[in-house]
């Protein structure tokens, strides 16, 4: 069989077991050995079947929340929907989902929280296998004398994600009502193996995002001296830079 | 553990597992107390850890300094008619230069068409235009990598209209033609023999054993006439019988279990692993005793 041949015939195959429009699927049978223990169909169909399961589980396993919450049966609906728009084009399974979020709150204007939902599952699941990075060390900071501060470098870690995200996401997620000031989104990071996710204050949402940009600890109390005094800006800043550093969230600019 | 297996290509690692994701936690810690050690080596799924670090990583190379560990692959759709995929292969050399792994598997399939990816293991009509295409592409993927790969017969559940050869027949000329090696899968063969009517013995019979590296096992479920390799159960009896034939055909060969679904605990695989031993030392000897 010329490689042209097995190319028409993989063609028909992969698009009777995926439903992708990539070739002549009416043909798949045509190839197919049938005989008394299952006909060419029903062979093809064992196929057909284990790629709907096993995309649709691989989506479970990415929003194991968002698929709670729909149930089994509307979570299964969800998934063919989705791959009908999104196949897979990697090697691996880990990228499936990364288009989900967006397209579920395309296909779902009625429920953004569910979205929300989702990209605070797949913000979580991205940072899970980024990259390793020396963090900033608390006691790097505080062998730093005070007149160096304000010309500290600062940078996030690879392995975060900042979200815009309203509170309804967060009490998706708690399954609770929202009682927290979410104004700034979410921040989801992972220190050492551990993926962590929390709230923002839309002040500390500007102050991290000049962080995730690159800036210096000096201009961050510039920033947030605009509107108030410079004690309060820079014990501010500083309770930030902590809470930061303890985190494993700040990279270690050296 | 890392002796030469009788007239083998590939060194005898011994009774390994897979690791997955479920189990990290007890290889890391050797629990529960013992059982890791009971495991000679470790097979990882190569996608899996295609990631840039993290808790994969740090797990695999944890494992990596205790134990022998071996890559087999998903994606590597050595069958496909789409191109290499150039990127892929490029983080596998990495990821193989990383781990130093005994030996890098795929399966004899394909999974890719028009840039899609199925995430299936598909089967090939085993022609010989067939093989001359698929032993370009494993030529081309060993000197890609710089080693040579084992490719792993598949479960399947149809055969083609146009095949001219068997399975085994196919394996054996690809392995001998692209000088590469072969993992068996005992289970596999015991599915596709029931699914679409071959004899498993004679299957047996037609590998060359020089080039058998690894063997797998795993348990099966049924689906109507159907045998439906699910990963989720233990070895069937009948299983175990083929590969006691199979090793008393072939010498000792690393053996591993494979287990994806509904995972037991830890304790349990290792469980299973030991009548691996066990089987494999009666096989064994009766091979000696001949």
């Amino acid at each position: 069989m010329p490689p042209d041949e097995l190319a028409g015939q993989q063609a028909a195959l992969f698009a009777r077991i995926t439903g992708l429009p990539v070739g002549d699927a009416a043909r798949a049978a045509s190839f197919v050995v049938g005989d008394a223990r299952g006909s060419a169909e029903r062979r093809l169909q064992v196929y057909a079947t284990m790629y709907r399961l096993r995309m649709a589980e691989a989506l479970e396993s990415q929003f194991p929340r968002v698929a709670a919450r729909l149930g089994v049966e509307e979570f299964g609906r969800l998934s063919v929907a989705f791959l009908a728009d999104f196949p897979s084009r990697h090697a691996s399974l880990r990228e499936l989902g990364r288009q989900l979020p967006a397209w579920l709150a395309a296909a779902r204007p009625d429920q953004p929280a569910l979205a929300g939902l989702a990209r605070l599952e797949w913000a979580r699941d991205d940072v899970f296998d980024l990259a390793d990075q020396r963090p900033l060390a608390v006691e790097t900071l505080r062998a730093l004398p005070p007149e160096r501060f304000a010309e500290l470098p600062l940078g996030l870690i690879d392995a975060h994600r900042l979200l815009d995200l309203d509170a309804t996401a967060f009490a998706l997620w708690d399954e609770a009502p929202a009682e927290r000031d979410a104004r700034g989104g979410a921040l989801v990071w992972r220190q050492d193996v551990t993926v962590y996710h929390r709230a923002l204050g839309a002040s500390e949402r500007t102050a991290l995002d000049a962080v995730a940009r690159g800036t210096r600890f000096g201009t961050i109390c510039e920033q947030l001296a605009i509107d108030r005094s410079d004690e309060e800006a820079a014990a501010q800043a500083f309770a930030w830079l902590s809470t930061w550093a303890i985190d494993g969230l700040l990279r270690d600019p050296t | 553990m890392t002796t030469p297996a009788p007239s083998t290509l590939f060194p005898h690692l011994g009774f390994g597992l897979g690791l997955r994701r479920e189990h990290y936690r007890d290889v890391a810690e050797g629990r529960p107390r013992g059982a890791a050690k009971r495991v000679d080596w470790f097979e990882v799924i190569s996608e899996n850890f295609m990631v840039p670090g993290g808790n994969p990583r740090r797990v695999l190379e944890n494992v990596r300094r205790d134990h022998p560990v071996v890559l087999h692959g998903v994606s590597l759709s050595i069958g496909s008619t789409d191109p290499l995929d150039g990127a892929y292969l490029d983080r596998l050399d990495a990821l193989a230069r990383s781990v130093e792994p005994a030996w890098v598997s795929d399966h004899l399939c394909w999974g890719t068409a028009h840039g899609f990816n199925a995430h299936d293991l598909l089967p090939l009509p085993y022609t010989e235009a067939t093989l001359a295409h698929v032993a370009a592409r494993v030529q081309a993927v060993q000197e890609r990598l710089g080693r040579r790969i084992l490719l792993e017969n598949p479960s399947s559940y149809l055969a083609f209209r146009d095949a001219d050869m068997g399975e085994a027949e196919f394996l054996a000329q690809l392995a001998r033609r692209a000088d590469c090696g072969i993992l068996l899968d005992v289970n596999n063969v015991f599915v596709s023999a029931h699914n679409l009517g071959f004899d498993p013995h004679a299957y047996l019979a037609a590998l060359p054993g020089e080039r058998i590296g690894q063997i797998h096992l795993a348990g099966h479920s049924v689906d109507g006439d159907l045998l439906i390799d699910t990963h989720d159960a233990l070895v069937r009896d009948e299983v175990w019988a083929l590969y006691r034939e199979a090793i008393a055909r072939f010498g000792p060969r690393a053996t591993m279990i494979e287990w994806d679904a509904q995972v037991p605990p830890f304790a349990e695989l290792t469980g299973e692993l030991d009548r691996a031993r066990s089987v494999a030392d009666v096989a064994r000897e009766k091979r000696d005793a001949a």
